[in-house]
């Protein structure tokens, strides 16, 4: 312990504190920790359904781009069929760097790659809804920020991803925002 | 002894200066739980918007213009302008850690040593991605093609490395360790930077990075240690795209 200090800064006992004095110590208004407790707890719950949602989602969007990029595969072969393929590839390759073959693999990989990362991100959502049980606001923050990423790049992507399911993002992003404010407001009155 | 946490708030009770890491007042006993200050919270969310806003921006232009170079060019200085900009406005928070040198030439050289094994592993997973799904590795300096040579070095090795660590491990970082606990701040300052740079799977490998420069921040007092490590790493990425 430094000097003049009355009290370990570490569990808060101090050399002249009683039993009563150390039970008397807890600072957090009941009513304020409710609340925010309860804010808290709307916000894992949307958490869980936003892991779900992306889950659920990522696998249609995997399916239905799929069909797409297979038929366009279909497409391309019939129309470059009577090529040399040799020729082919060198055409192809001019225009992307790939050859043929190349860029059908690297058309499926996208696919997937759109798929890892829902997976991804589920699973990011999933492990914030178990860790804001222990870390609240922390959970709170780095979904918010996630969360704002994933719209705004998808609508760079895609621009008319971003009315899809608006409510749903409105709602998601209100709950977040009350937690962050709920759990500031807790530490707060914890620390006064 | 510990150093009292420059900046923070004192006791609410009795005024006295909040040791860093203390979780009670050693004056008056009361439990600290300080609440992160609103403005930190505030500054942390805006830099990021305005990050998204810059990169988002930069996107869009690319796809209508189909010009990817002046996109880059763009992106990369709106950045390092926006975290300029941000620096200046909260100075308290990245002054002390400009000014420190932090490590020895010993640890410098430390620094430029760990970032060999690191690059090695990044461009390892990168590749195992990219054949996992069967993709066309992109040569990422592609977009730097027929520019002189010093464009590249600027845009990717010298710029990135001074805004990023300036506005993560210098604003992010420096706010919420005001306020949260060291776990909280490397956490979330490193998810940050990871999200920032838009693409899920890079979470994997800029996640422990970004929590690799706030270690190195945390450790030595000063940013310019991050600032090697960072520069490195994207120096090492232009030599394996380059060779």
């Amino acid at each position: 312990m430094d000097e003049g200090e009355k009290f370990c800064t570490k569990c808060g006992v101090g050399v002249a504190m009683s039993a009563g004095e150390l039970v008397a110590q807890d600072p957090v208004p009941s009513l304020a920790r409710l609340s925010a407790s309860s804010s808290m707890g709307t916000a894992r719950k949307w958490l869980l359904a936003i892991s779900i949602i992306t889950l659920l989602s990522g696998f249609v969007f995997y399916a239905i781009n799929n069909s797409d990029v297979e038929k366009q595969i279909r497409e391309v072969e019939a129309a470059t069929a009577s090529l040399d393929p040799e020729m082919r590839d060198a055409m192809m390759k001019e225009q992307t760097g790939m050859t043929f073959q190349e860029a059908i693999d690297h058309d499926r990989g996208m696919v997937k790659l759109l798929l890892v990362t829902n997976i991804g991100l589920s699973v990011v959502y999933f492990g914030l809804w178990i860790w804001a049980k222990r870390k609240p606001f922390t959970a709170a923050v780095i979904a918010l920020l996630l969360f704002l990423t994933v719209i705004v790049v998808n609508a760079v992507i895609e621009p008319k991803t971003l009315p899809q399911g608006i409510i749903v993002k409105i709602l998601f992003i209100a709950a977040l925002a009350k937690a962050i404010s709920a759990g500031n407001e807790e530490r707060r009155l914890a620390g006064a | 002894m510990t150093e009292p946490l420059v900046g923070a708030p004192a006791c609410a009770v009795c005024g006295r200066a909040l040791k860093l890491g203390a979780e009670f007042c050693g004056g008056c006993g009361q439990r600290v739980i300080l609440a992160p200050r609103r403005s930190d919270v505030r500054t942390l969310i805006t830099f990021y918007v305005t990050s998204l806003v810059i990169m988002a921006s930069a996107m869009i232009y690319v796809r209508v213009t189909d010009d990817e170079l002046h996109g880059v060019i763009g992106a990369t200085l709106g950045l390092t302008v926006a975290s300029g900009l941000f620096a200046v406005q909260h100075r308290d928070l990245v002054a002390l850690p400009l000014r420190t040198a932090g490590f020895s030439l010993v640890g410098y050289a430390l620094v430029v040593l760990a970032s060999v094994p690191i690059v090695l592993g990044v461009h390892a997973y990168v590749g195992l991605v990219h054949r996992l799904l069967g993709m066309h590795i992109t040569d990422e300096l592609a977009v730097f093609a027929g520019s002189p040579a010093w464009l590249p070095i600027v845009m990717v090795v010298v710029l990135p490395p001074l805004g990023e660590e300036l506005a993560f491990r210098g604003l992010i970082f420096g706010g919420l360790r005001r306020s949260l606990s060291v776990t909280d701040a490397f956490l979330i300052s490193s998810f940050a930077f990871a999200v920032l740079h838009l693409a899920i799977p890079s979470l994997v490998t800029h996640f422990p990075l970004g929590l690799y420069l706030c270690w190195l921040r945390h450790r030595s007092g000063s940013l310019w240690p991050g600032v090697l490590a960072h520069a490195c790493h994207n120096l090492g990425i232009c030599i394996l795209a380059w060779t």
